[in-house]
């Protein structure tokens, strides 16, 4: 195991120990890029295994997550940072990794965020999609759902299943007692006459 | 037919159902014929997918029906959807569905075209099928089991033999219903249609 | 009399026998050799991670295992253990026997459908008729345990749903005989066969020097010589108690793909056999846990990892102190394989090499774009 909490004394960080196998590093956007090389160079996590996002709206920010992994793939460490909302933009890494520019691509696409340098952002799932970018948390799904592909409709007579198969119960019920009734006074005149 | 006993019996039978003339006769065998056989275009478009690998091989044999899968729509008689449909599939399945040659059938699988499923909340799928696409069966279950969808092809057959109202009659004469409803919910950006009269509009080769 | 060239484009397209699944691969060509290749996903893209935004566990539970259709097992799994490290939840040792023995038995259906689609894009068409067959019986015993043939919601946060059926563990067991005839004969009729030894070998080499780097997982760096695997590296549930090998190749080409697959077939049903012997006869099957509306997830982030029959998958999952999920995000095995590797191995390649590199590589698009 690495000890990372010694190796990273003189940049500004934050580290927390999730288990043993699973670090998180938080640091701020200026190191960002520093950051990474260190780690691929000296402590050997030469992998970049996803780039994940979040929207935190409250605190007017998007945290990005880096996760990176060792050559024997059996340490994690997740590197995050904070950006600002507005005019969201980040240091492309496709020219460290190529499949960066995969993931970045989709992160545009979601998110609305510009990398300065990438190749080809054009777009990954959506198609001529003319709205916000759909991962931010003040798109409401609902009401864009609502206006536009309505429900089917209801049943033609909309009646209530419960109440109905009540009443066609009772139905049933009242006409067997009428035809049991006139059996029993047909057998009663049939008595009669003999 | 008026010699011998059996000549107006039979006379009468056939008087009887109607099928007098021979034209009917013809329409009534090629009604069978085409129910016997009925190829389907290979388009995997949704979770439902995973279900028709079962119902073509060996075990739930579907080609004892007469269904047998083909390369092209240009070949196929049924198209089968198995499943939620994207915007962006949706534009593929409409140019697929108008390549096909008349008579066309739809079967549809699962609970998400009839009326939004699971993803009914999603910002990519559509609810209700029957607005763009004429739709003739529609089979239940997420996913359907094989034996389902081999019912839905008995069900298929039986309407074709009877001649009843299929849903590229109610596509040709309705078409501009289902072109409003693709253009309103695809954003105005729905591709040529293959539904124009080419043939007497432009050269078509001949003159 | 000089040749004239011409590149034309074509879209080996939506609709077509000959892909896995619904994506498109833009091809241009001269005469039947590749210039250039382009993947276009985006066909079956549902949004995902915007309904599970809007759910709380017990309704996100309900629909996290359609995100990979051929094989959702190890998404419930993951959904499950990511929800467990953020509420501090210990599931008892029978519910890991459980949960590990459902995940080899997914693992061991994946692997009959893919044979029957390699074999399928080569032309050999009596295999899929076999393969497919003999997953379903499987697909019966997991009826038998879950309800369910494919879609089985069976894997919660704190356990499993069921208790094993009376006799469960011997019919698998008889199962698992039949499967150990039936691979000697794929090996006969498949793995030995002429056409698809020419075919295969040769095609398709990844490059081992930069596999590591670039996040490749699975089968494609295990036929490449590298020996990695979430189950020994990372172990989770009852790996590290079990015995098992991770087969490996060199050559890294199609056909070293298609041997470390059977390779790992034979050792599943290792695995399964020891799992039979020494399951547990007693213990919870599911721990207590909050009522719906009141399992509340801590305000932190986690990233859990599993191993499919195709590679390792990863799920970051997030909280935020109320009741419904404030983030989850899937990185499936077939997010690089489908863009970054195939557009470079289908550089210089034949046209109708194509389909048979796509089952090679194992891409599954619903987990692409989820």
């Amino acid at each position: 195991m690495i000890d990372l909490a010694s190796k990273l004394e003189n940049i500004s960080l934050e580290l927390v120990e999730k288990n043993k196998r699973l670090y998180k590093v938080v640091v701020a956007i200026e190191n960002l890029e520093s950051l990474l090389l260190k780690f691929i160079n000296e402590f050997g996590y030469i992998t970049l295994d996803s780039m994940n996002y979040r929207d935190d709206i409250e605190d007017g920010v998007f945290t990005i997550t880096y996760c990176l992994q060792t050559e024997k793939r059996d340490h994690i460490v997740m590197v995050q940072t904070s950006i600002v909302r507005e005019n969201a933009t980040l240091p492309s890494i496709h020219t460290i990794w190529p499949q960066a520019e995969i993931m970045e691509r989709e992160m545009h696409e979601m998110l609305g965020v510009d990398f300065p340098g990438h190749p080809t952002l054009i777009d990954f799932a959506l198609e001529h999609w003319q709205e916000m970018p759909p991962m931010r948390r003040d798109f409401d799904t609902l009401e864009f759902v609502n206006s536009l592909d309505p429900f089917r409709g209801q049943r033609d007579d909309n009646l209530d299943v419960k109440v109905e198969m009540k009443r066609l119960r009772a139905e049933k019920k009242a006409l067997k007692l009428k035809a049991e009734q006139e059996e029993n006074s047909k057998s009663e005149e049939g008595q009669e006459h003999e | 037919m008026e010699d011998g006993f059996h000549g107006s019996a039979l006379k009468c039978k056939l008087e009887e159902s109607g099928l007098v003339n021979t034209h009917a006769i013809m329409e009534k065998a090629v009604r069978w014929f085409q129910s016997r056989s009925i190829f389907v275009v290979a388009y995997g478009t949704g979770c439902g997918a995973i279900e028709m690998p079962p119902t073509f091989t060996s075990r739930y044999d579907a080609e004892r029906m007469g269904v047998v899968g083909v390369a092209t729509p240009r070949q196929a008689d049924v198209i089968i959807l198995s499943g939620y449909l994207a915007y962006k599939t949706l534009r593929r399945v409409i140019r697929t569905y108008e390549q096909m040659q008349r008579p066309r059938y739809v079967i549809t699988l699962g609970s998400c075209p009839i009326n939004g499923g699971m993803y009914w909340d999603s910002y990519n799928t559509i609810k209700k099928l029957d607005d763009y696409i004429p739709v003739d069966v529609y089979v239940n279950g997420c996913m359907p089991r094989p034996e389902s969808v081999i019912e839905g092809f008995v069900l298929l057959q039986e309407r074709i033999k009877n001649g009843e109202e299929a849903g590229w009659q109610k596509y040709d004469s309705n078409l501009e219903f289902y072109k409003e409803n693709q253009k309103r919910v695809l954003g105005g950006n729905v591709d040529p249609s293959y539904e124009s009269d080419w043939y007497n509009l432009g050269d078509g080769g001949i003159s | 009399m000089s040749e004239i060239q011409k590149a034309i484009k074509i879209f080996h397209g939506p609709q077509h026998p000959g892909i896995t699944g619904n994506m498109s691969v833009e091809l241009d060509l001269i005469g039947e050799t590749i210039q250039k290749a382009q993947t276009h996903v985006g066909y079956l893209h549902r949004g995902f991670e915007k309904l599970i935004e809007r759910r709380t566990v017990v309704q996100g539970f309900t629909i996290v295992c359609r995100i990979c259709v051929p094989e959702p097992d190890p998404n419930e799994e993951n959904y499950a253990r990511a929800v467990e490290t953020l509420a501090g939840l210990e599931i008892s040792e029978k519910a890991k026997y459980i949960r590990t023995m459902v995940l080899e038995m997914a693992r061991l259906a994946n692997l009959f459908m893919w044979m029957g689609g390699q074999a399928g894009s080569i032309g050999l068409g009596l295999i899929p008729q076999w393969s497919v067959c003999d997953r379903d019986y499987m697909l019966d015993l997991f009826e038998e345990l879950t309800g369910a043939r494919v879609y089985h919601m069976y894997a919660f946060p704190g356990g499993v749903r069921r208790e094993l059926p009376e006799g469960f563990l011997g019919r698998l067991s008889d199962l698992l005989d039949y499967y150990e005839k039936r691979i000697v004969v794929y090996n006969n009729t498949f793995f030995d066969n002429v056409v698809f030894k020419t075919r295969a070998i040769g095609v398709g080499i990844v490059n081992k020097d930069e596999a590591l780097k670039n996040a490749y997982v699975g089968q494609t760096l295990r036929a490449c010589g590298i020996k990695r695997d979430v189950r020994k590296d990372m172990p989770y549930l009852m790996y590290d108690k079990l015995d098992f090998d991770i087969p490996i190749q060199t050559e890294g080409d199609v056909y070293a793909r298609a041997l470390v697959r059977r390779d790992e077939m034979i050792q599943s049903i290792r695995i399964l056999r020891q799992i039979i012997e020494q399951m547990p006869s007693e213990g919870d099957i599911l721990q207590k846990i909050p009522k719906h509306r009141k399992f509340i997830l801590p305000a932190e982030d986690t990233y859990v990892q599993t191993e499919t029959a195709r590679g390792a998958m990863s799920y970051y999952m997030a909280g935020d102190g109320t009741e419904k999920i404030r983030r989850m995000q899937v990185r499936g095995p077939s997010l690089i394989h489908g863009f970054t590797l195939l557009e470079k191995l289908l550089v210089d390649s034949q046209l109708s090499d194509v389909a048979m590199t796509m089952n090679s590589l194992g891409i599954c698009p619903p987990e692409i774009e989820r």
